[in-house]
């Protein structure tokens, strides 16, 4: 945990923790304070445990999906989380990615503000998008085999992603769009495709 | 023998019959244990394969904690009706998903195990891991019960007890048809051997059905019969040939009891052979010992053999006189032992001998009797004799005397003529005279009795020689070689004897010749022979016999004189005092004449 913090290059990601509460906030200047990066627990604590959910629910999307060989530079390369905007994980993504992998692959969490910086994505995870921003990630993501996610319960989105966190009865529950999927030559699992809601 | 089951064909039957039952218990034993032994592995691994795929389906589920889609996974399990309960827990331990959704919690198990499978409760229960990228994210439990289990091995059970009728129903008949290959070679020699035995007919024969064992054992026994047979005819021919005898053959043990019986044994005694064997045979014969029984089996059994003549009688009850012989027969072994016996009937040479004995005796007492009136006749006859002897002496002294005083009287006056026949009639009634004195001589020396005692020869043969002068010299010269022996004898009858023998030495000389005769005697096996050695004309061998008997005279008497009685009377006298008389002799060469007596020394 220590150490993933460490070279985790989201430091913004504690940042926004944070601002989750007044007390984490202090405890986690102190720990800031005493040098160490490992903060994650507590931090992540004082988000709601909505979070932590969905961040490992993002991350094991990456091995229920296929992604053609041709979206990775080789074959140790990682599996790159991508968050585009807003981090509501907080620092959970990124213990909840520490150690595990997916067909073999690492997996990296980066966080960007810019749509072109999205090149390198495997998974987008979106909180929503206005129509500006919706024509510019689908200019970004055009020909790439990217898994896009949205998290916007409730929230219209003017980009449509392939996958859409809901909420039911306090349930997380997933809903797949197939067509862009098959479209960005992704392949799911049959698995994951039972235990969601599937949209043509 | 269709209709009869024999105990060779229920035996034959019951081994196959039990040797298929058994292989088929054993079979369907094994069978079944194998069953029971590989549905657990079976169940287990079929319940495993069940559990990969559930717990590979449950994977998103628990991934994603989607509860209602683990559930309905779980119900997937329905149509499997052995599995009692199924669960899905988190990675944390906790129950994530039930089947049946309501599920009582006996059914659950207290703790969570990470993997495996165990036995518990009549059930298999099973834990496998929930893997995602091969990390563990939940465990799903799996209980099946062992009713599959019971119900397959009840299954088979029903297989086998029907796989075993319809084995058993096969075995039954086959062992029908197979019970008969071995049954009836030995049914077949069983029935031979009981014909035999009912009808003691060796010719029967055991067909022969197969080439194995049992078809030699049927030859052996075939074999063994036309043994027998042979031994049969040629024990029946000896039966006849014994049958033939017509001695009676019969063989008893030492006890008595009757073995054997011939032909000849029911000629004898009347008894067939049937009454007697097995009888004691000296009581149904009653026999009557000439010694008793003990003694005779005593040298039976210490000689081997016996033979006497027994008294024994025949069924009619007559008594028969048998000559028998016993011989023991040890060769069945001492304790064993036998005695052959053969009589024969010999009543009729025993009533022969009786009535020759009998007869004898007759003849005896018959002779014995005539004998003493003959004797009595004899005494007569010598005495009649005797007296006429005597008597015809006196007339013949008077014809003797008065001749002689007729021709010394009247010699003057009676012409030659004359004179020559007076001297006939002179020397006629001398040599009548003569005759008569022999005749009384030998009268005397053949009857009466005589008392024996020794007798000194020496004095007896001086006293002959100096009271007769023609046995002293010149007249004759008469030697005698002393001693001689004494001998047994009488006196008078010895001085007789002595008395003819020199007579007759001195008498039958040739013409001109000195007569000369030696004495002398010598021992002979205990008696006394006495010699009489002559120089005389001697005597042909042919008439050696003839001049012992009464005038058996050989020479004509004109030449010799004499009566012809002197030797028998030397005969007669010498048989009286249990001797006897001989002569050695031939003609020219002189004569030897002897006297064999019992020595007279004590």
């Amino acid at each position: 945990m220590r150490g993933c913090s460490r070279k985790s290059p989201s430091l913004p990601l504690c940042q926004r923790g944070i601002k989750g509460g007044f007390l984490s906030a202090l405890v986690a200047v102190l720990f800031m304070l005493a040098g160490t990066a490992a903060l994650s627990a507590p931090a992540s604590a004082q988000v709601s445990k909505e979070y932590p959910l969905k961040a490992v629910f993002l991350w094991r999307l990456a091995q229920f999906t296929q992604w053609p060989s041709d979206a990775f530079q080789s074959p140790e390369s990682p599996i790159v989380i991508c968050i585009l905007g807003e981090n509501p994980f907080g620092d959970a993504l990124n213990a909840a990615v520490a150690g595990e992998t997916a067909h073999g692959r690492k997996l990296v969490v980066q966080q960007h503000r810019a749509v072109d910086q999205l090149r390198s994505c495997h998974i987008l995870y979106i909180t929503g998008a206005g129509p500006r921003q919706a024509k510019e990630i689908s200019a970004a993501l055009a020909g790439r085999s990217v898994l896009t996610v949205l998290d916007a319960e409730g929230v219209a989105s003017s980009y449509e992603t392939m996958i859409r966190f809901l909420t039911e009865q306090n349930k997380i529950r997933l809903r797949i769009h197939l067509k862009p999927v098959t479209a960005a030559r992704l392949m799911l699992d049959s698995r994951l495709l039972r235990s969601a809601e599937v949209v043509e | 023998m269709a209709q009869r089951q024999t105990s060779i064909q229920k035996r034959v039957r019951a081994v196959i019959l039990l040797a298929s039952v058994i292989v088929l218990f054993v079979t369907a034993g094994a069978f079944v244990i194998y069953e029971a032994i590989d549905f657990r592995a079976q169940l287990v691994r079929n319940l495993s394969t069940l559990a990969a795929v559930i717990a590979d389906n449950s994977v998103a589920p628990l991934a994603f904690d989607n509860k209602a889609i683990a559930e309905e996974i779980l119900a997937a399990l329905r149509a499997q009706s052995d599995i009692e309960a199924a669960a899905v827990y988190d990675d944390d331990g906790n129950i994530f998903a039930t089947y049946p959704p309501a599920l009582p919690a006996s059914l659950l198990p207290s703790a969570v195990a990470g993997k495996g499978h165990q036995f518990r409760d009549g059930a298999l229960v099973l834990f496998v891991p929930v893997l995602q990228e091969q990390k563990p994210i939940g465990t799903l439990y799996l209980r099946s019960s062992f009713r599959g289990l019971y119900e397959q091995l009840w299954r088979y059970g029903i297989i086998v007890l029907i796989v075993l009728a319809g084995a058993f129903g096969i075995a039954f008949m086959l062992s029908t048809l197979l019970q008969k290959r071995i049954s009836e070679p030995i049914l077949a020699l069983t029935q031979a051997a009981e014909t035999i035995t009912r009808q003691s007919d060796y010719s029967v024969r055991a067909p022969k059905l197969t080439d194995d064992e049992l078809g030699t054992l049927t030859d052996a026994f075939n074999r063994m019969l036309s043994e027998t047979q042979e031994n049969q005819a040629s024990l029946a021919e000896q039966a006849r040939l014994l049958d033939l005898s017509t001695d009676a053959i019969i063989v008893r043990d030492l006890q008595g009891v009757i073995q054997f019986w011939n032909r000849g044994a029911q000629e004898v005694y009347g008894w067939t052979g049937a009454e007697a064997l097995g009888k004691q045979k000296h009581q149904l014969l009653q026999t009557e010992f000439t010694e008793p029984l003990e003694q005779i089996m005593d040298k039976l059994q210490r000689q081997g053999r016996w033979a006497g003549e027994l008294v024994q009688r025949r069924r009619d009850g007559t008594r028969i006189h048998v000559s028998t012989r016993w011989v023991l027969d040890h060769e069945t072994g001492t304790n064993l032992a036998r005695v052959l016996i053969t009589d024969n009937d010999i009543t009729l040479q025993k009533q022969a001998e009786e009535l020759m004995k009998s007869e004898a005796k007759r003849l005896d007492a018959l002779v014995e009797q005539r004998t003493a009136t003959l004797q009595e006749t004899i005494g007569e006859l010598e005495a009649f004799s005797y007296s006429i002897s005597h008597d015809m002496r006196a007339p013949l002294r008077a014809m003797q005397g008065y001749a002689k005083a007729l021709l010394a009287d009247y010699d003057g006056r009676l012409d030659a003529e004359a004179k020559r026949y007076l001297d006939r009639i002179f020397r006629g009634a001398n040599r009548l005279d003569l005759l008569i004195q022999d005749v009384l001589a030998y009268s005397r020396v053949a009857k009466g009795e005589i008392d024996l005692h020794p007798v000194y020869l020496e004095r007896l043969v001086d006293d002959i020689i100096s009271a007769n002068p023609e046995f002293q010299a010149p007249l004759a010269r008469i030697s005698v070689e002393v001693p001689l022996h004494r001998v047994l004898g009488h006196d008078a009858y010895l001085t007789q004897c002595v008395t003819n023998l020199l007579g007759n030495a001195v008498k039958f000389v040739p013409p001109g010749v000195v007569p000369e005769v030696c004495i002398r005697t010598e021992r002979v096996d205990g008696k006394i022979r006495i010699w009489f050695e002559d120089n005389g004309i001697g005597i042909d061998p042919l008439h050696h016999q003839r001049i012992f008997q009464i005038f058996g005279q050989v020479h004509p008497e004109k030449k010799y004189g004499g009566t012809g009685i002197g030797l028998a009377i030397v005969r007669k006298a010498v048989q009286r005092m249990n001797g006897e008389a001989g002569v050695e002799s031939e003609e020219n060469h002189g004569s030897r004449f002897w006297l064999l007596l019992n020595g007279g020394e004590i």
